[in-house]
């Protein structure tokens, strides 16, 4: 049928099938592209759906070990909220959270600054030792972790005397990260030399120009770092573990998350339920400002 | 070095042309307050840095060569903790070494993948930030949460991957575990690469938006094929963000932890043992305080990435254009 088609026939015919045959890789594109998407979802729906099944509980007169039934399948099962429930009963989720909140907001929010601040001075100031402290503090990015950790850990249970006490994970933060400040100091190196200039004439100090002009200027890199750091923080580990970790009521969401039991009989629905649990602030965050951090990714990219 | 002396040197020219000579005592004055202010800005995060990096690092390196229990001063004892590392004394650290090696292979091929769906991703108009963000949700969530999943996912019996295998005709038995010895570091990279890959490919995605459409149409003029198209435009067109992807990619799965811990309920064994782990059980004293020789296996490792980083660094001048 297709060989039939000849010089003959209208031209809206011809146009119409090239048409269709030059869809056809965008096609083929977004079934690939779709295809990838959904396994990428299924992990979440799996872990949702779940969240909602029994664990080890009778259903109807039945037992029905959550959605281990053959009658069942991964997405459609008896459905319960005893999992939530049994979860903020058993494990101190709420405490754990206002934690978790309690330790960020200084080193965030102080953090962020003191990175500006230095972000600031590097970028518009001169004065001598600006550049090798720079690539200095620059180069504690590329310093592996690793090797800090043994010793920042004796250093802040014996030295500073912080054994035990949320301190270790709040005080450094405070003064700020490098890698904050690179990404700030790329955002201040744009800005038009005449700023400071006009600025100074009407007698204006450096203070007063940071301040008052060059942070309300770069709202949307620091609300970008804010994220970044909220969230950081928020899904450490390691960090809490080693600090706060064999003291209970010290613990942050994430130990409160990891202290539900996974030996023996892992009860699956109840640590699905801690893990939807402990995603929700991440997910409303980056909810509330999807579009600050998509502008703000592309801005202080790794591409200038 | 150069760069900074040359940098300083211009920074200096300026200055001195900016300096009229009637004005002489007024800039200066000017001048020393900027010095002042620049110090003043750059002192919190030049502090922190004293007291929080250097001094551990030169711990670091001081504790390296001692033997030190927290309850007794440290004790020189020269490459004697370097020595028990390398003889293998120190029973799984050296195997730890080489399970992070092995979990490293995730970093090329996470590249790889992103870097294809970020090029199929360009191909389409409507979508793309959704699917964008689609892919991007894991690199955001917890570590924890994200591990709970996945050990639901990897579930013998129940899990969803084993039903789906099931589902295909394999019969598998109790014998079968996807966190078995054999299985378990092919399913830890299985798992880096979901949770890993959106980060990179919303990099190379941005990267490739940024290559001119004129040099893909100039090389179709001259007949290039898709091959050629992708390997003299494309790949110096990402190389930048390429080499970025795989230096802090390496970095990071060599110093896994989190993920390794909490998928195996915090029990340790030959096949996924990892260094931070390891040493991480040195510190909460579970094989003795023994931080001395702790300090020396972080040491270790650091300098090893440091090594590889510093190669990536000199092998990128003849790869990456920027």
């Amino acid at each position: 049928m297709q060989k039939n088609i000849s010089a003959a026939q209208p031209a809206q015919a011809i146009d119409k099938k090239q048409h269709i045959k030059r869809m056809i890789p965008k096609i083929v594109l977004y079934v690939i592209l779709i295809f990838f998407a959904v396994l990428w979802l299924i992990p979440f729906l799996f872990a949702l759906s779940t969240s909602f099944a029994y664990n080890n509980n009778l259903y109807n007169g039945e037992p029905v070990i959550g959605i281990y039934h053959k009658e069942y399948n991964w997405m459609w099962h008896p459905m319960t909220f005893v999992n939530y429930l049994d979860l903020f009963r058993k494990y101190n989720v709420i405490g754990g959270f206002v934690n978790s909140i309690l330790y960020i907001i200084a080193p965030l929010f102080v953090g962020v600054f003191t990175s500006a601040m230095a972000a600031y001075g590097f970028a518009r100031l001169r004065f001598p030792g600006r550049i090798p402290m720079f690539f200095t503090l620059l180069s504690t990015i590329l310093l592996p972790g690793v090797i800090t950790m043994v010793p920042s850990y004796i250093m802040y249970s014996v030295g500073y005397g912080w054994s035990n006490t949320p301190l270790p994970l709040i005080i450094p933060g405070m003064f700020g990260s490098a890698m904050t400040m690179f990404l700030i100091r790329q955002y201040f190196l744009g800005f038009p030399k005449e700023l400071e200039e006009a600025a100074q004439l009407d007698g204006m100090g450096w203070w007063g120009i940071f301040i008052r002009i060059a942070l309300p200027l770069s709202m949307p890199v620091l609300i970008t770092q804010l994220i970044l750091s909220f969230n950081g923080m928020y899904n450490d580990y390691l960090g809490p573990l080693l600090y706060v970790g064999t003291t209970p009521e010290l613990r942050t969401l994430q130990l409160i998350l990891k202290s539900i039991p996974t030996i023996g009989v892992t009860p699956y629905p109840l640590m699905m339920a801690g893990a939807i649990v402990a995603l929700i602030p991440t997910f409303i965050l980056y909810g509330l400002a999807q579009k600050f951090f998509t502008e703000g990714i592309v801005l202080t990219g790794i591409k200038e | 070095m150069q760069t900074t002396e040359t940098l300083q040197a211009q920074a200096g020219q300026e200055s001195v042309l900016a300096l009229a000579p009637r004005r002489h005592h007024k800039m200066n004055r000017r001048k020393r307050n900027e010095y002042i202010m620049g110090w003043v800005f750059i002192a919190p995060l030049t502090i922190g840095f004293l007291l929080f990096t250097a001094v551990p690092l030169v711990l670091a390196i001081y504790y390296s060569f001692t033997s030190y229990d927290l309850f007794s001063p440290p004790q020189w004892i020269g490459l004697a903790n370097f020595a028990e590392i390398f003889a293998g004394d120190t029973d799984w650290y050296m195997r730890s070494l080489l399970n992070a090696l092995i979990y490293t292979i995730g970093v090329p091929l996470g590249a790889a993948i992103s870097l294809v769906i970020a090029a199929m991703l360009c191909n389409i108009s409507r979508g793309s930030t959704v699917l964008r963000m689609i892919f991007y949700i894991p690199t955001i969530c917890g570590s924890v949460a994200i591990t709970f999943i996945w050990q639901w996912m990897f579930a013998s019996h129940y899990g969803i991957l084993w039903e789906f295998l099931e589902s295909l005709g394999f019969q598998l038995t109790n014998a079968f575990g996807f966190l078995d010895e054999e299985r378990f570091m092919s399913s830890m990279i299985f798992m880096g690469l979901w949770a890993g890959v959106g980060g990179s490919l919303l990099l190379f995605y941005s990267s490739l938006q940024n290559i001119s459409h004129d040099l893909y149409d100039a090389a179709a003029l001259d007949g290039a094929n898709g091959f050629q198209k992708f390997w003299h435009i494309t790949m110096p067109g990402v190389s930048p963000v390429l080499f970025y992807v795989l230096l802090t990619g390496i970095v990071g799965s060599f110093q896994a932890f989190t993920q390794f811990q909490v998928m195996t309920g915090d029990v340790i064994s030959e096949y996924s043992v990892m260094p931070v782990w390891w040493i991480y059980r040195y510190i909460t004293g579970e094989w003795g305080y023994r931080y001395g020789l702790a300090s020396a296996m972080g040491l270790l490792l650091g300098l090893i990435l440091i090594v590889i980083s510093a190669v990536q660094f000199i092998a990128s001048k003849y790869w990456v254009k920027y």
